[in-house]
Formats: structure tokens, sequence, C-alpha cells
């Protein structure tokens, strides 16, 4: 449990007292060092908040752009409060997975103790959204639709949102876990051809590839799932018809005009 | 020893079975999209993004049964060990 993989910022473990060692984990350090990129990026670009925007702030609102067309697509009118934590958590695990691929850094993702974590805010946050949005009639998505069969049901949706929340978790630990042991399996066996032949073999360079293409691909579908079921626990049924009456009644008028 | 048999078997067998299932369902689904995109090519964009959501989601029931793989591999060694001293 607690060999280390050796990374770059082992080096501010020793300025730590030594009973601490055990307890600071080197997947948290590099959480952090991935906080701070963020937020150092973050803050430059929006330093200067120009109309017409320039450089870093371009990429941003690009990105915000981005996820909140997917939202608005996915969840409804209303998707501009789940935005923010929809973006952090794409971003924030699309920079984790692909960490790993700097030398003397790893990839964060490829411990539980990471994803379990961010699995348990979006079960969270689902549930605050959903009390938020419905109020106390929240509770009536967990009884189904029949009324003498609400017991099970209400067990049953429990263990269903809990499963959810723990196959996002078993996904996503599962692809880094895996990318990282085909790496350095791959690496060892080019080591091992090198030491045979003296020829230099980058075996594992076609996992690396394969890794930098996972990585978001995984990220994406974190946060794409987390959408759904925001939009599972926040739709309102009764509005749906109504929606598409007035979109359709307007949309003439507008062209003509 | 019919325990480290079947272990051996579990271990090595469980992986590739799942593989197979996972593959011919991506498969299906790799056609249904390309024959789709071929119908109507100004949808391909939409397409290409259900194709790559429904790829993922059909491996990552093969990434669970990994995990059980990883789970179990570390465990050949001890059973074989406890067998052998009995």
């Amino acid at each position: 449990m607690h060999e280390r993989h050796g990374t770059v910022l082992n080096v501010f473990l020793n300025l730590l007292p030594a009973p601490a060692h055990a307890f600071v984990d080197e997947m948290v350090l590099n959480s952090w060092a991935v906080i701070v990129l963020l937020m150092v990026l973050a803050w430059l670009g929006t330093r200067r908040r120009l109309r017409v925007p320039r450089g870093l702030q371009t990429a941003w609102e690009m990105y915000y752009t981005f996820v909140r067309d997917f939202c608005v697509a996915e969840i409804g009118p209303g998707a501009e409060k789940y935005v923010p934590l929809l973006a952090t958590i794409f971003l924030y695990i699309l920079v984790l997975n692909l960490f790993g691929l700097v030398p003397g850094f790893l990839t964060p993702t490829m411990s539980l103790n990471t994803t379990v974590p961010l699995a348990i805010i979006v079960l969270v946050a689902v549930q605050y959204y959903g009390f938020r949005e419905h109020g106390i009639r929240y509770l009536k998505h967990f009884t189904g639709d029949v009324w003498w069969l609400a017991p099970l049901m209400v067990v049953i949706e429990v263990i269903g949102q809990v499963a959810k929340a723990l196959s996002l978790s078993v996904r996503l630990f599962g692809n880094m876990f895996g990318e990282e042991t085909a790496i350095s399996r791959m690496a060892a066996l080019g080591a091992l051809a090198f030491s045979v032949s003296y020829v230099p073999v980058p075996a594992h360079f076609i996992n690396i590839l394969l890794h930098l293409i996972i990585g978001p691909i995984q990220a994406f579908i974190f946060f794409m799932l987390s959408a759904a079921y925001i939009q599972t626990a926040t739709r309102h049924e009764e509005d749906a018809e109504h929606g598409d009456q007035t979109e359709s009644v307007q949309a003439p008028q507008g062209a003509a005009a | 020893m019919d325990y480290a048999i079947m272990m051996a078997l579990v271990v090595g067998l469980g992986l590739p079975i799942a593989v197979v299932f996972a593959a011919t369902a991506q498969g299906k689904a790799a056609v249904t999209a390309m024959e789709s995109i071929a119908r109507q090519p100004e949808a391909a964009g939409d397409i290409r993004g259900a194709l790559i959501l429904s790829l993922a989601l059909i491996e990552s029931l093969v990434i669970y049964v990994l995990l059980s793989f990883l789970l179990l591999m570390g465990k050949l060694g001890p059973v074989l060990e406890y067998i052998g001293k009995q």
C-alpha cells in the first residue's frame, strides 16, 4: 500500500516532519499540483476581461460555450445553474488523466481514492439539485408509478443511485489503472528487449498514444453521464408538450417578421 | 488442485469471453453509425458523438471484468503456494 511511485512532487514530502510521511499520499500531491495549475491558468485567462477576447480568454470562453451548449441540449433551458459543476468536473478529470504522461508526475485517477470522491460529489450534487428543483416531491422519483410497490421501488431506486455513482468511479478508475499497468508492462518489456539486444525499444509508445485518446474520452463520459443523471433528477415531465407547442408556434412568426 | 485449475481457467478465460461479446456489440453499433452517416451526412457530428459514447459505455463493461481479473491475478500465487504446502 505504501510503495510509492516516486514523482517529482515527492520532494515536498521532505519538508514535512518524518511522522507525517505516512499520511500524505503522492496522488493527493499530484491532485494539488493539477489544482494549482488550473487556478493559475484561470487567473491568467480572466485578468483583463475584454469584450472581444484574446489569447487565453478565448480558450476559456470556447470551453464554457461548449459545456453550456452541451448542458442546454441535454438538460433543458435552465441548465446554466449546473454548468459550473459540470465544467469543473470535465476539465479537472481531463487534466488529471493526462497529467501522468508528463515525466515525473502520475495520474491521480488511477487509484480509487480520487475517483470515488468525485463520483460521491456527483451523487450528492444530483440529489441536491433534485431537491432544489422539485422540493419534497423529489422523493416521488424513488417510489415509481404504482403506490403499492413503493417500498420495493424505494430500495431498488436507492441501490440504483449508489450503483450509478459506483459505476462512474469504477469506470474511470479501471480505464486509467489499466492504461497505466499496460504502459508499465510494455515499458518493462522494452527494457527486457534492451537488456538483451542493446537496442532501445520504446515498446510502450502505442500505449501512450492510446492513453492520449482514452483519457479525454473517459473524462467526457464522466461529464456526460453526470449531465444525464442531473437531467433525470430535475426534469419536469408535465412541461414537455407545452414547450414543444410554444416553440413550433413562435418559429413561423419570427421567420415572417 | 482442482481449485488451482478452476482459478487459472477463470483468470485466463474471463476477460476474453467478455471481450468477444463486447466486440460484437461495438461492431453492431459502429455498423449502424456508419450506415446512418452514409444516409445523412449532415448529421455526422451528432452521430459521431453518440457513437463514441456508446463505444465507451460498452467498453466500460469490459473494464469491470478487467478489474476483477486484476484482483484475482494477485491471488494466484498465494493459492498455488497454499496448495503446494498441503
